[in-house]
């Protein structure tokens, strides 16, 4: 497999949830394209829709409120929103493989582990017969850095701790050998020291069967290390994407330049006040159409930045000015990479 | 077993201690047993001079207005069938204290000192994001004057763009109010952002206790600077090299998950290979002033630090002895 081949690009995808309050958009027009060989890193607050994203690819959406109202995803050449219930079944597991952010839900707590990896392997390998799955299971077990895989496979998840489960996690999703793998928030259950293992692992095996992955946070630290490139979502939409380096020295959106100055570093001084962001994240039910730029500051279009002495405006929409980067008025601009400054990830297709 | 084994801190007037760690270790014990909502099996507790732990029920009754808590979960530390109002009125009431109209117009105060409209008061839980909730959760804990807030993990549960004003709403009440925190949490760069000084725990032990500044400088137990080097700098320049005790496919070896498999004397004895399979000290180290340019002198003038090691170098009590 080749590096940058876009083996899976997301295409103006709308996924929508029916409510009492009526229809809401969790993902709005959201585009963006993985590569082979690749990690993109979507990164946004809880309930900014990267989730729901991560669903909507694996057709996981929960029926019947949550729907994919239009745009495609596809996987090489097939679209996976048009694809029946039992082709996609065939696509889950052996071309996508997904973890999840809490391994003690995701695993079954009342069958062993074994008995769990090699489910996977009679659903997605077909090419491994019956007599050896077990082997390669703990083969399997073994190369996600599971000490003494076969005593492992007779326990049950809650016998293991919380990286081990997640290995496990891991290794279950990398069974049917994926080309792409969607990690959602797969180190946020985990400490800090069992985080940077298993992100190791994550780069480790991705070097290894060069599959693509799409990696979804809200920690900015994890994305600066292990992304190529990233997508900075907010309430439902992608408000920012450059690859990784561009993104954290010189982030264009206003979101995104308060996300990286409001976190506390190691390096900041100490007890001094830290520059916020002003309001909180909006409801997607009042949410008018349009640009979020001017939306996200709830009461206040002026943002304080670094020292909170700098005023900047948020660009009002489809004005884009002083380096606002907006993928929505870039899609509007077929190929329009310069109103977007060759940042967006998303729509552009120029970058 | 003991899920806190022989801690001993120190929190000033008007200072931060935080107090770090990885789920498990027995950080929130500590903050609990402080405020003697567990009864600590030995040991002391000395709040202004008065032993809690010796405390009658009147003495401790006087303490606790002194000792207040800001819990992990908005969601869960505030009642859903109060009004916001009532439960900010709680401790007056408890402790009772004021008139009723009175308690609403000290309402009132600390709604707007939490940075909360006053219609706040006669609104329920839920109606409010995560972050106005630890805002109510605080204005609570700072209801009757406390000297001392224990924060537990205040600001975890928050989104990142949240978590930045809650921690600057802390800060802000500390210098006005005068009030001195434990701040308890597992985020090292929070934990270096909000305190004065550091306690590092492991397996229900202190094995590092240090200035902020200095902690970061130079972390002298393996346990910090392994603890340090995990944390994934927001700089995609500069990507980590690999850790030899975090390395991918090996680690989970050496991981102790559980306080019961704490070896013995040694503490940090299994968490990997790194740190060596061989006998470590045969006493628990003790906690000892450790002078920062030279190992192992008596506390003088400097930026001083204690380890539980007695070289706190590689070449420690972990690895050789």
């Amino acid at each position: 497999m080749t590096d940058g081949y876009p083996i899976l690009a997301v295409n103006h995808l709308v996924a929508a949830f029916d409510t009492e309050a009526g229809r809401v958009r969790a993902v709005n027009d959201v585009s963006f394209s993985l590569e082979a060989g690749t990690i993109l890193g979507l990164v946004g607050e809880s309930g900014c829709g990267k989730s729901v994203t991560a669903l909507s690819i694996m057709r996981l959406l929960p029926r019947p409120t949550g729907i994919i109202e239009s745009g495609s995803i596809r996987l090489n050449d097939t679209d996976l929103v048009k694809l029946a219930p039992d082709q996609m079944q065939r696509i889950r597991g052996r071309r996508i493989g997904m973890i999840f952010q809490e391994p003690m839900t995701a695993l079954n707590p009342v069958h062993r582990i074994g008995r769990q990896l090699v489910e996977v392997f009679a659903l997605h390998r077909p090419d491994v017969d019956a007599g050896q799955r077990v082997q390669e299971a703990v083969a399997l077990l073994s190369h996600v850095g599971i000490p003494e895989a076969r005593a492992r496979m007779d326990e049950y998840p809650h016998q293991i701790s919380g990286g081990m489960r997640q290995r496990v996690m891991i290794a279950m999703a990398l069974a049917g050998k994926p080309d792409v793998l969607i990690a959602d928030e797969p180190t946020t259950a985990l400490d800090v020291t069992i985080q940077a293992q298993i992100l190791e692992l994550i780069l480790d095996l991705q070097k290894e069967t060069g599959m693509a992955v799409l990696f979804i946070t809200h920690a900015l630290g994890v994305i600066a290390q292990i992304c190529q490139d990233v997508a900075v979502m907010y309430a439902g939409q992608i408000v920012e994407s450059a690859p990784v380096t561009a993104l954290f020295k010189d982030p264009r959106h206003p979101y995104t330049q308060g996300l990286l100055t409001s976190m506390p570093r190691l390096s900041s001084e100490n007890k001094s006040t830290l520059p916020i962001i002003q309001g909180t994240v909006p409801s997607l039910s009042q949410l008018p159409p349009g640009c979020l730029g001017p939306l996200f500051f709830t009461g206040t279009l002026g943002v304080p930045i670094g020292d909170g002495s700098e005023k900047r405006k948020a660009a009002s929409c489809g004005k884009p000015k002083d380096g606002f980067s907006h993928p929505r008025r870039c899609a509007a601009k077929k190929g329009g990479a310069g109103a977007c400054g060759g940042r967006c990830f998303a729509n552009c297709g120029t970058r | 077993m003991h899920a806190v084994d022989g801690v001993s801190l120190t929190v000033g007037r008007g200072e931060t201690l935080g107090l770090v760690g990885e789920s498990g270790c027995g950080k929130t014990t500590v903050g609990r047993c402080i405020l003697r909502l567990y009864q600590p099996t030995e040991g002391r507790v000395i709040f202004d001079g008065e032993d809690l732990l010796k405390a009658d029920s009147k003495t401790l009754r006087a303490a606790r207005r002194q000792l207040q808590m800001v819990f992990q979960d908005p969601f869960e530390s505030l009642n859903s069938r109060h009004t916001v109002g009532d439960i900010i009125a709680e401790p007056f009431i408890i402790h009772r204290i004021g008139s009723p109209a009175e308690r609403a117009r000290s309402v009132a105060a600390l709604l707007k000192r939490v940075g909360l409209a006053a219609d706040a008061a006669i609104r329920f839980p839920h109606e409010f994001s995560g972050g106005q909730r630890q805002r109510i959760g605080i204005a609570r804990a700072i209801a009757l004057n406390p000297k001392l807030v224990v924060c537990d993990e205040p600001v975890s549960a928050l989104d990142v763009s949240i978590q930045s004003q809650i921690l600057n709403l802390l800060l802000e009440l500390q210098k006005d109010l005068g009030l001195s925190y434990l701040f308890i949490a597992h985020d090292l760069a929070v934990v270096k952002h909000v305190s004065d000084n550091i306690a590092v725990m492991y397996l229900g032990r202190i094995v590092e206790y240090a200035a902020a500044g200095v902690f970061y400088e130079k972390p002298l137990h393996p346990y910090t600077q392994a603890l340090i080097a995990a944390i994934p700098d927001p700089d995609p320049e500069k990507k980590k090299a690999s850790q030899p005790m975090l390395s991918g496919r090996n680690a989970g070896a050496g991981a102790i998950s559980d306080i019961r498999s704490r070896p013995f004397r040694c503490l940090p004895l299994r968490r990997s290979a790194w740190w060596g399979r061989r006998r470590c000290a045969r006493k628990r180290p003790p906690l000892r002033w450790v002078y920062l340019s030279e190992w192992c002198k008596p506390p003088a003038d400097g930026p001083l630090q204690h380890c539980c090691c007695k070289k706190p170098d590689l070449k420690c009590a972990f690895q050789g002895l």
